[in-house]
C-alpha cells in the first residue's frame, strides 16, 4: 500500500478525502507507484463517484516516487446519465422484443382459445373434459391479458396531449376499480379541480389505475387508501399522492420497483409491467414518479407534473 | 377442379394451423369451408372456389394478405366478403384496402366472429372489430 500522506496533517488521503480508515477500493495509487507513471480509476465515496488521477513525482536522483498528486473529479452526475442512457437503450430493445413476442403469441393463443370455446359447446363431452376445456379457455384469456399489457407497454406513445384536469382523471378511473375497492375505505382529497395540465387522459388513467390497484393489493383487507391532489406552489407542480396502509416495500424491492416484469405478487398474479409502465408514462409527461414506504406501515406514491409538457 | 355446392362457401387463409382449425370447426357443420396455408395457395383457391367469405391473415410467408387482396381478380374479389385478420392492430391503413372487415387477433369470443362474419353477407357494411 502506498497511500498519500497529507503534507500538513500527516494523514492518509483516504482519511482526509474519504474519511475512511482503510484505502479506497479501486484506488489508482498502487499502480502509479509501481509503474511510476500516472494512473487513474474511479472510486466511490459516500455514494458519490470520483474519477481519481494520480500523478507520481519522482525523486530527481534515485527516481523513486517522492510525492503523489491526486486529482479528484466528481463524476456522479455523469455516471447517472450514462446509466439512464443505458437503461433507455435497454428499454427500447426490450420493447422491440416484447412487441415481437406479443405478436407471435397472439396467433397460436387465439387458436387455442377458439378451439376450446368451440369444443365447450359440444354437448356429447363428459363433464371432466369440459372442465379441462374451461380451464384452457380461461388460461388463454389470462395469457392474452398479459400479452395486451406487454404490447401496450411497448407501443410508441405518440400520445394526444390536451388540457385536462388530474382530478377528473382520478374521478373517471375510480369506477373501474369498484370491485377491488369494495373491501377498503377510500379517502379522497382532491384540490386540482381548477388546475389544468397538458397530458394524455387515458395514459394518466392507466397510471392512476395501476397505482390504486397496487395500493389495494398491498392491504389484505379493510385498508385505508388515500388519494390526494394538490398544487405545490413552490415547485410549481401538480401532485397526486396515492397512499395505502399496507405491508410496505422492503429495501431490497425498492431498487427494482420500476423495473419491467418486477412483481412482489405471488406467481401469476402480477401480470404486467404495471409500475414500469407508470414510470414510462410519467416520463413521457416530463413528470416525476417516486414513493416513500415503511414496512408494515404503508406506501405513498407521488406523481409530480408541471403545467408545460 | 370446380366446386359445386349450394352452401355458403368460406375460404380461410392463415399460416397458423390453430387459427385454420378453429375457423374450420366453427363453420364446417353448416358451410362449405376450404383452407389455405399461405398467400399463394390462398390466391389460387380464392379464384377457383369463388367463396362468399374470405378470412385472410396479414403476415404470411410468400405473399401477405394485403398482396393477395390486391392481386386477386377484381370480379372475384368483389363477390366475396373479405375479412382481414391481424395481431398487429393499427399498423395498416385498412381504409384504403378492399376489405369488408378488419378483425383484430386474438379473438375474445370465436362465436362473435361467426356472428359478425355471417352478418356481413346480409348487410355488407364496413366494420372493424377491435377486441
Amino acid at each position: 500500500m502506498h497511500p498519500v500522506r497529507d503534507n500538513f496533517e500527516q494523514r492518509f488521503c483516504f482519511e482526509v478525502f474519504a474519511k475512511r480508515s482503510l484505502p479506497c477500493e479501486y484506488c489508482p495509487l498502487n499502480s502509479a507507484v509501481d509503474s511510476k507513471k500516472p494512473a487513474r480509476s474511479e472510486i466511490e465515496v459516500n455514494g458519490m463517484w470520483f474519477r481519481v488521477q494520480t500523478f507520481p513525482i519522482l525523486h530527481h536522483q534515485n527516481l523513486e516516487v517522492k510525492h503523489l498528486i491526486n486529482y479528484y473529479k466528481n463524476v456522479t452526475e455523469e455516471k447517472k446519465l450514462q446509466a439512464q442512457v443505458l437503461q433507455s437503450e435497454k428499454m427500447t430493445a426490450l420493447g422491440t422484443l416484447a412487441g415481437h413476442i406479443a405478436h407471435e403469441l397472439s396467433n397460436p393463443l387465439s387458436g387455442i382459445q377458439s378451439l376450446a370455446q368451440i369444443w365447450l359447446t359440444d354437448s356429447s363431452l363428459d363433464s371432466n373434459v369440459k372442465s379441462d376445456l374451461d380451464e384452457i379457455n380461461k388460461a388463454a384469456l389470462r395469457a392474452q391479458a398479459i400479452i395486451k399489457n406487454l404490447s401496450d407497454f411497448t407501443k410508441d406513445k405518440d400520445a394526444d396531449f390536451s388540457l385536462i384536469s388530474l382530478d377528473n382523471v382520478i374521478l373517471k378511473t375510480l369506477p373501474f376499480l369498484k370491485s377491488i375497492l369494495r373491501s377498503h375505505t377510500i379517502e379522497l382529497n382532491l384540490k386540482l379541480e381548477h388546475h389544468m395540465v397538458y397530458a394524455n387522459f387515458s395514459l394518466m388513467q392507466q397510471v392512476v389505475f395501476n397505482l390504486i390497484k397496487n395500493a389495494c393489493e398491498a392491504i389484505p383487507q379493510d385498508g385505508l387508501i388515500k388519494i390526494d391532489t394538490e398544487y405545490l406552489v413552490q415547485d410549481k407542480v401538480q401532485q397526486i399522492r396515492i397512499s395505502d396502509n399496507g405491508h410496505g416495500i422492503s429495501d431490497k424491492q425498492k431498487e427494482k420497483i420500476f423495473q419491467p416484469f418486477f412483481s412482489t405478487k405471488p406467481d401469476g398474479q402480477g401480470t404486467g409491467p404495471g409500475l414500469s409502465l407508470c414510470k414510462r408514462i410519467i416520463d413521457l409527461h416530463n413528470g416525476k414518479i417516486y414513493f416513500e414506504s415503511v414496512l408494515s406501515k404503508g406506501t405513498t406514491f407521488y406523481i409530480d407534473i408541471s403545467f408545460r409538457k | 377442379m370446380s366446386v359445386v355446392t349450394t352452401k355458403i362457401k368460406i375460404l380461410i387463409i392463415d399460416d397458423e394451423p390453430l387459427i385454420r382449425r378453429a375457423l374450420l370447426k366453427l363453420f364446417e357443420k353448416d358451410y362449405y369451408v376450404e383452407t389455405a396455408v399461405n398467400g399463394v395457395e390462398g390466391l389460387k383457391l380464392w379464384e377457383l372456389l369463388l367463396p362468399d367469405i374470405v378470412f385472410i391473415d396479414v403476415l404470411m410467408p410468400v405473399m401477405t394478405g394485403p398482396q393477395v387482396i390486391d392481386k386477386v381478380n377484381t370480379k372475384v374479389r368483389d363477390r366475396s366478403k373479405v375479412i382481414l385478420m391481424s395481431a398487429y392492430e393499427g399498423d395498416y391503413n385498412t381504409s384504403k384496402m378492399k376489405i369488408d372487415l378488419f378483425l383484430a387477433k386474438p379473438f375474445q369470443d370465436i362465436f362473435k366472429v361467426k356472428e359478425i362474419a355471417l352478418a356481413l353477407l346480409s348487410k355488407g357494411s364496413d366494420a372493424t372489430i377491435r377486441n
